[in-house]
């Protein structure tokens, strides 16, 4: 006898015999083994016939005892739209009974009527706060601090300080001519800003803060020193101004400050496809550096989470109160140094 | 607990190691509704001062929020339950930071949130204490909600939401139960309350709480079933009749919890509500607000569900019910009982048993401590023909039966002929007879057919079959004298056609045409859209299946949940490898590439495997890459050139696995025993490499489409599997699914609404290639890139960013021109024509890829 169940055997054919030969258990174990079903058999969950399971054939014929009443009947019509479904939990035979077939109506509660209380205006809004109640949008920069981080951080160097005192009595001490007076370095924001804002779909917890550091680096460089362009994922992906086009984007003149509001790909969800990738941002930084502009980047994420490569790449700037004007000056200097 | 409580539980746990600083600022503002970003950035600078401004990123892109807009979030309301049970350890005077914070930036919102949150701040900083508080602070808004229609629904809409994340004290108010009465009674079905249990009983009945007057009684049906009760009409199979109002009314259904206490939930009396229920729950008290009390009792005797009677097999429809008992006996119930086991399926849980020689299919699964039962339900509609013929034992077609053939085509009717049933001169003898009972029939009388003795026999099987509604008849009395037509045929729509010229009249198109409109769904010109067999199949089925697959060169991805060793009960990188479906990785494919005998032997064929084994081979060098080390299991004989070519990866490890579990030829003999449900193979296969190497719109026979439709429901159903587990391994993992699992479901009703139930080997393998070949492409044309991968999971591969990774393409593909070009011009016609599945396609491809690409699960 073999163990395996041919192919062509079923497990309709071991019904069939079941319902024809109506065989005890032993005789039933038989044909399974006849059939070779031993293996199907095992995998509906039982190893071998139950005591018994057999036995009920005759049982099984016999229609279901009838309900005890009052009880609803079991319908016999057959609904069309009833597709057999895995998810569907099996239905049990059930019955309903009523247990009672009017509960006394309550009266509606008194406090129902009661004109000191006025029914709740869902919609209705209580007028906004002033003043001190009212819960402002915290800048991510400290307010104090927010226009000197912001003039650090957008700044160049320039050598037109003031004269440089010792250079010229070093080189009057060797009897040298000065025909250039040496100054000593300072900073400037004269060179500009492009500034660049990340609209993607990441970012969108930031958006007021976006808003508001626009007005407020404006403010700081003068409106006809920034020109700003928003994007998506990155700016390599193109630039566009309010109502304008998509458009590739382009360099600034060299020694122009290109600040990115963005957060460089770090945050959002995973699979966004406004999330840059590293290596678009690092292709973004390379193509900025060789236009001969500075690359700064307001982050609101702590440098814990930004990739080495990137803050090698490009000058991130903590977007948050940890960042202080003291550590931005003793970073940059007098500000970003532009070659050439 | 509820599932819905331990899944939070679980993400609250994941989402606390990957992602601390997002639940601390979750906490935070766990005492509003809504967050805005004002909110968020006060919150964090007050009660978190420590986390950077990353953390609000984290938390607004978190699985901790339920949705999202650009102008606020909301929190998953059992999240936010677990969060607010945190709060009190924080100490009273951050709790009442962080109120102070919420009231301040919601002082000048709607009534309604500010109430919820008031009620939120009460239950979460006072407990019960302030029950009576809560109760009296509810009543304006269920004065309001009985105070007119239009406000009524308002509140209504209010209360529905804001019931479902308020916490349980506020929930065993009163005024909270009569809220949840007068929503759902308002609501028609869009009611949620359902949902939530936890209320208090209202003493009598509330019809106060009604929308409008009670004016009549109707009959509304429901169905208890394991863990929950359904709302349906009355006639739906093994409802209960309930009498309700028939205005709108409400169900306030209870039941006792394992402590003995009484537990009770809400729902709108209307069909399609479900209310969950515990799962070992036999017992409802059912009241409505109109004043009907009923006991709903499972009846522990009952057997049979449903008494199967051959009127019900006749309907061809489905039919459920429940069978108690072993199953061998179960079937044996339905045998006795009239019903012929081949208009059965019997299923339960996920397994589904498929009979090759009576055709029928079980479906079994002995859940742990559940008694042995079966789902009974006749097989839904299949293909169904219109079979024409003279005779049913006459083979010979005259040219009466040819017009008419002509004519039911022109009316868009697919006619078979009496070769495809094996008819045989004694209509007993059919070999095919479940494909007749599956089939109309057009049947000609002529008048050598009446006077023949076998006819006469015939026409009253004829008539038999027609009757249980086996066949559809349009009766040709072809030449016929009106007293010999057996009335037994009159009963049926017929026609007199006295020569083959007739037909081509008015009286006759008017007659064909009546019959075609009459016949069932599945006849005539929506027969092309038959439903492949959409139940899981067995794993001997998908091994078939994969076989015949891997035989043409397919790529498959299968993985079986095989009762003896279910992944889902092992670790957790099998869990996250069964989910992705890639445990089955076709080895015979890869071989396409890495060895050239195979590709000789196998002709045209290895082409398309090459291109899919190219895909693969780019999967493996990732891997190779990225973890330094991994296991490839091996399912089927693998060449020995090929398991030279991963050794040589030094960094593989190779786990030969159980090869004879995918066996060459074990799929093969599988799919022959499965007779014309699969298909003769040989000549499957015949055809299929006839028709090139790559299958068309035109060329594959109806039966690859049914098989491949099923090898893709098979990953469809471990989708749904997988939607039913929870314990994901890890917050990415579960990100993972998250993204895919929408746009599977989404797809679904794409699919329901093109009237395809599954996926089409004719219009869909096109783009499964397309999509596998594009990745293809794009990966392999500047491997380097590959190497600056540092950081897969954000490895962005949605629609959109395949373009980033076009942007590499540098190098030559090797690849024949021929298909690259065809697949590109497939590619470009299925976009257009199923953009939505092609970007399907291409998902399920990226989410494989991104699965490669992954770290193994913690």
């Amino acid at each position: 006898v073999s163990t395996q169940a041919p192919s062509s055997i079923s497990l309709a054919d071991l019904i069939s015999a079941v319902v024809h030969l109506e065989p005890d258990d032993e005789a039933a174990r038989r044909i399974v083994q006849l059939l070779g079903l031993e293996t199907v058999v095992a995998g509906l969950g039982v190893d071998r016939p139950l005591p018994g399971a057999y036995d009920s054939i005759r049982e099984a014929a016999t229609p279901p005892p009838p309900a005890t009443l009052p009880r609803t009947e079991l319908p016999l019509g057959v609904t069309p739209q009833v597709p057999p479904s895995l998810a569907e939990p099996p239905i049990y035979v059930a019955t309903a009974e009523l247990s009672f077939d009017r509960r006394v109506a309550t009266s509606p509660p008194s406090w129902l009527a009661d004109p000191a209380m006025p029914p709740m205006q869902p919609a209705s809004k209580a007028p906004a706060p002033n003043g001190e109640a009212a819960l402002l949008h915290e800048p991510l920069f400290s307010r104090l601090g927010e226009r000197a981080i912001l003039s650090a951080a957008l700044a160049t160097e320039t050598n037109e300080g003031a004269i440089d005192i010792r250079k010229v009595e070093s080189r009057l001490a060797e009897r040298q001519s000065i025909a250039v007076l040496p100054r000593l370095p300072s900073s400037t924001l004269r060179r500009g800003v492009q500034l660049l804002l990340d609209h993607s779909e990441t970012f969108a917890p930031y958006a007021r803060d976006r808003e508001a550091v626009t007005t407020a680096i404006g403010n700081v460089v003068g409106r006809h020193g920034v020109s700003w362009l928003r994007f998506r994922g990155s700016p390599q992906r193109g630039v566009f101004a309010p109502r304008k086009q998509v458009a590739p984007w382009r360099p600034p003149p060299r020694g122009t400050v290109v600040a990115l509001v963005s957060d460089v790909g770090i945050g959002g969800p995973a699979f966004s496809p406004d999330r840059a990738m590293e290596t678009e941002w690092l292709e973004f930084a390379a193509m900025v550096q060789a236009a001969g502009c500075p690359l700064v980047a307001f982050v609101p994420f702590g440098p814990r989470r930004w990739p080495s490569s990137l803050a090698h790449a490009m000058v991130l700037i903590q977007w948050d109160r940890a960042t202080s004007v003291r550590a931005l000056r003793r970073a940059l200097g007098k500000g970003h140094r532009v070659s050439g | 607990m509820t599932d819905e409580a331990q899944a939070a539980r679980e993400l609250l746990g994941v989402v606390s190691r990957e992602m601390p600083e997002a639940v601390e600022l979750a906490e935070a503002v766990a005492l509003a509704v809504r967050v805005e970003p004002s909110l968020l950035r006060a919150a964090r600078l007050a009660l978190c001062p420590a986390l950077d401004a990353g953390a609000e990123s984290d938390l607004w892109f978190s699985p901790l929020v339920s949705s999202s807009s650009a102008a606020a979030i909301v929190l998953d309301r059992d999240v936010l339950a677990l969060l607010r049970e945190r709060l009190p350890a924080r100490g009273e005077q951050w709790m009442r930071t962080a109120r102070e914070l919420v009231e301040r930036a919601h002082a000048g919102e709607p009534e309604a949130l500010r109430l919820e949150e008031e009620v939120t701040w009460q239950c979460t900083s006072r407990g019960d204490a302030a029950r009576h508080d809560i109760e009296q602070r509810l009543r304006p808004a269920v004065k309001a909600m009985v105070s007119g229609r239009e406000r009524g629904l308002e509140v209504a809409r209010w209360a529905n939401r804001a019931l479902l994340s308020m916490p349980p004290t506020a929930v065993r108010t009163e005024s909270a139960a009569m809220l949840a009465v007068g929503s759902a009674a308002r609501l028609q079905g869009a009611s949620q309350v359902g949902q939530r249990s936890g209320f208090v009983a209202l003493e009598g009945a509330p019809q106060w709480l009604l929308p409008q007057e009670s004016t009549g009684k109707r009959v509304l049906g429901v169905r208890l079933r394991r863990g929950e009760l359904e709302i349906t009409t009355p006639d739906e199979p093994l409802a209960l009749g309930l009498e309700v109002s028939t205005a709108s009314d409400a169900l306030e259904i209870s039941w006792q919890n394992e402590d003995g206490l009484a537990e009770v939930r809400h729902a709108n009396a209307a069909p399609g509500e479900r209310v969950g229920l515990p799962s070992d729950c036999d017992k409802v008290e059912l009241r409505t607000a109109s004043g009907m009390q009923y006991v709903i009792e499972r009846d522990p005797e009952a057997r049979l569900a449903y008494r199967f009677t051959k009127e019900a097999a006749a309907t061809w429809r489905a039919l459920p019910a429940e069978i108690t008992g072993e199953a061998a006996d179960a079937l044996r119930q339905l045998a006795v009982q009239g019903a012929e086991p081949s208009s059965l399926r019997l299923e339960q849980g996920q397994w589904l048993f498929r009979s090759a020689g009576r055709r029928f299919d079980a479906r079994y699964a002995l859940e742990e401590g559940e008694p042995p039962h079966a789902l009974v339900s006749t097989v839904e509609p299949v293909r169904r023909h219109v079979y024409i013929s003279s005779s049913f034992f006459e083979k010979q077609r005259d040219p009466l039966v040819d017009d008419i053939r002509r004519l039911l085509l022109r009316q868009g009717v697919t006619v078979a002929s009496g070769e495809d049933f094996g008819v045989s001169l004694n209509w007993q003898r059919f070999e095919h007879p479940e494909l007749m009972k599956a089939s109309g029939a057009v049947v000609v009388i002529t008048h050598s057919t009446l006077e023949s003795e076998w006819a006469q026999r015939e026409i009253g099987a004829i008539t038999d079959l027609a009757q249980r509604g086996f066949l559809e008849l349009l009766v040709f009395d072809a030449g016929v004298r009106e007293e010999l037509l057996p009335g037994e045929l009159r009963q049926f729509q017929h026609l007199r056609v006295r020569s083959p010229e007739e037909l081509h009249g008015r009286e006759a198109e008017r007659a064909i045409a009546a019959f075609v409109a009459r016949l069932p769904a599945g006849i005539g010109p929506e027969s092309q859209r038959v439903r492949p067999p959409h139940a899981p199949p067995t794993p001997e089925y998908a091994l078939a299946l994969a076989d015949v697959a891997n035989a043409i060169g397919v790529m498959v991805h299968v993985t079986f949940a095989d009762p003896e060793s279910n992944p889902l009960s092992q670790t957790p990188e099998q869990w996250h490898v069964f989910r992705h479906g890639l445990e089955a990785l076709f080895f015979p494919a890869v071989s396409a590439v890495l060895d050239p005998e195979w590709k000789k032997q196998q002709g045209s064929g290895a082409q398309f495997g090459e291109t899919v084994a190219g895909w693969w081979r780019v999967a493996l060098e990732l891997l190779a890459r990225q973890r330094g080390s991994f296991k490839v299991r091996i399912y089927q004989p693998v060449a020995p050139r090929t398991i030279d070519y991963l050794k040589s990866r030094a960094s593989l490890e190779i786990e030969p696995g159980e090869p004879t579990s995918l066996a060459m030829g074990r799929g093969r003999e599988l799919a022959a025993a499965m007779g014309s449900h699969t298909g003769d193979l040989d000549k499957m296969l015949k055809e299929y490499d006839g028709s090139g190497w790559m299958p068309d719109q035109a060329s594959p026979p109806g039966v690859h489409r049914e098989e491949f439709a099923a090898l893709i429901e098979v990953a469809g159903e471990l989708l749904a599997q997988v939607e039913s587990t929870s314990s994901p391994p890890g917050y990415a993992h579960r990100a993972w699914l998250d993204f895919l699992q929408p746009r599977w479901w989404r797809q679904r009703d794409e699919f329901a609404r093109l009237g395809i139930e599954g996926f089409s080997v004719a219009q869909d393998l096109p783009e499964f290639l397309a999509a596998a070949a594009q990745l293809t492409l794009r990966i392999l044309r500047q491997p380097q890139e590959l190497e600056r991968i540092t950081d897969p999971v954000s490895l962005s591969l949605q629609p959109g960013s395949g373009e980033v990774i076009a942007s590499w393409l540098a190098e030559p593909l090797d690849l024949g021109q021929t298909n690259v070009s065809r697949i590109r011009q497939f590619a470009e016609v299925q976009r257009e024509r199923l953009p939505d599945l092609f970007e399907w396609t291409m998902d399920g491809l990226l989410n494989s890829l991104r699965h490669l690409l992954s770290p193994p699960a913690a």
